[in-house]
């Protein structure tokens, strides 16, 4: 099989993106995170023209731009597919996952402001997010219809990062209340992300914070510390089984490296 | 065959892309003016989330945005197909596409502003030449390579636009002795049969475009 990388970091919406679609049609990938203050010859070379992750590489051609390698994977690996059969329907798909680039730079701008900009930004992104779920979403399970497509994938960090961005910035969006449609979507996504590590015959403990009672409140404040984000979903890896095999001294000083590096 | 329509203003260089693949790939359609000063129930109703033109209408599905409207045209039809088949090539004449979509509007905010605002625009602008010149474009007749293609017409507002930009604002951006290849694709493609029979006449787009500029600035 012809070799496959993917360039990415693990704090990033679009690295995610990438993922998502090649664990969703099963593609083996190697993975190679980058430091983003500390860019490797490597993604330089892949990317030159916007030097940013992710980058696929595929048997040594890069792909850059995340919408740009999700359109790839599906033309390359046509199994479960993720776009609609019907040209008009794929065509929709195409104009929101445009639409969401396009107005990235509106949706973020509560997350740079303070202040006065920072009420108007917030009014704004909260003005798209409703476009988006009364024209976008609709009243579909999916952005994509019954199932997850790449529309559901681009979107995909509404469902993940939205939150912790907008706690990070001190302010309230996607309440139950505001935007019950695109909240619903954002579960079923988040239950489809975990299922994706199922799929991979990899059995994920799952623990349901708000099952737990009064721990679930005490645990979030663990992981608060742990990871530094109190949203979900986290992914954890056993420490325990990495230590027994001697891996985890080697992964812990290579971690400790990069944080004395940043 | 179904009905093609096609919602569009004159001048407008987006509208003008879906006119050339559609005569490109030998499509007829009826061709709806809209007053954008005025905009028409049906524009409206077909383009709730923009508001804007191009919007091409087929079998009465409404389909916006003009490079979205033009991967549509070539999915419904394939004949002179106007992206490569080949996965990569795609994906990378998708990414130069897209290119053209985030940093051809610096050449619009040129047209738009003035001072401190229009100088950092002339900056953005003749960075995307360099980009476009150096790596896109590189040593091909076109884009597309030995033909034109989607890329191209992503690029194709350079053919007329980009002049009338420079000429309504006394701002020279594509010099042509430092950026000969650009140059020599814009007169390329300008005489490829179907551009050279679909572009507005550049007398009466210079006087609308100008007197909207005087406007623009004159509201400010």
């Amino acid at each position: 099989m012809e070799e496959l990388k993917l360039l990415g970091n693990w704090a990033s919406p679009f690295s995610y993106r990438v993922l998502w679609a090649l664990k969703h049609k099963g593609v083996k990938y190697e993975y190679v995170e980058e430091d983003l203050f500390n860019k490797s010859e490597l993604l330089l070379r892949c990317n030159p023209i916007h030097k940013q992750i992710p980058v696929l590489v595929h048997a040594g051609k890069p792909v850059p731009e995340s919408i740009i390698i999700l359109e790839y994977i599906e033309d390359t690996w046509p199994q479960n597919s993720l776009l609609p059969l019907d040209p008009h329907e794929r065509t929709m798909a195409r104009f929101w996952i445009k639409f969401g680039e396009d107005k990235a730079p509106i949706f973020y701008k509560f997350f740079h402001t303070v202040g006065e900009e920072q009420v108007k930004g917030t009014k704004e992104a909260e003005e798209l997010l409703k476009t988006i779920e009364e024209y976008g979403l609709g009243d579909k399970e999916f952005f994509g219809g019954e199932e997850l497509g790449l529309t559901d994938i681009a979107y995909g960090w509404i469902a993940c990062w939205l939150d912790v961005l907008a706690e990070a910035a001190g302010v309230e969006m996607l309440g139950p209340q505001s935007f019950p449609r695109l909240q619903a979507w954002a579960e079923r996504f988040s239950s489809e992300v975990k299922s994706l590590f199922k799929k991979l015959g990899v059995e994920p403990l799952v623990i349901e914070l708000d099952e737990l009672g009064p721990q679930g409140p005490q645990l979030q404040n663990v992981l608060e510390g742990l990871t530094g984000q109190r949203t979900v979903p986290n992914v954890f890896i056993d420490t325990v089984e990495l230590y027994h095999n001697g891996e985890l001294e080697s992964l812990l000083s290579d971690a400790n490296a990069k944080r004395k590096e940043n | 065959m179904a009905e093609v329509k096609l919602l569009g203003t004159w001048p407008s260089p987006f509208y003008y892309r879906v006119v050339w693949v559609l005569k490109l790939k030998g499509i007829a359609y009826e061709f709806i003016e809209e007053d954008l000063n005025n905009k028409g129930p049906l524009l409206l109703q077909h383009n709730p989330v923009h508001k804007k033109i191009p919007v091409l209408i087929h079998s009465g599905k409404s389909i916006c945005e003009s490079m979205i409207i033009l991967e549509y045209i070539q999915e419904i039809w394939p004949q002179n197909s106007l992206l490569p088949t080949d996965p990569y090539d795609r994906a990378i004449a998708r990414f130069w596409i897209k290119f053209a979509e985030d940093k051809l509007p610096a050449i619009w905010m040129v047209f738009r502003t003035s001072g401190e605002e229009q100088k950092k625009a002339i900056r953005d602008s003749l960075e995307m030449l360099e980009t476009t010149e150096e790596h896109a474009l590189g040593d091909k007749t076109f884009f597309g390579g030995d033909k034109i293609d989607l890329v191209d017409i992503a690029f194709g507002q350079h053919s007329q636009w980009l002049q009338m930009v420079e000429d309504v604002t006394h701002v020279k951006l594509l010099d042509a002795s430092k950026f000969p290849r650009l140059q020599r694709w814009i007169n390329n493609f300008k005489q490829v049969p179907i551009i050279k029979e679909n572009l507005p006449d550049y007398q009466e787009m210079f006087a609308y475009f100008k007197a909207h500029r005087e406007m623009l600035l004159s509201s400010k």
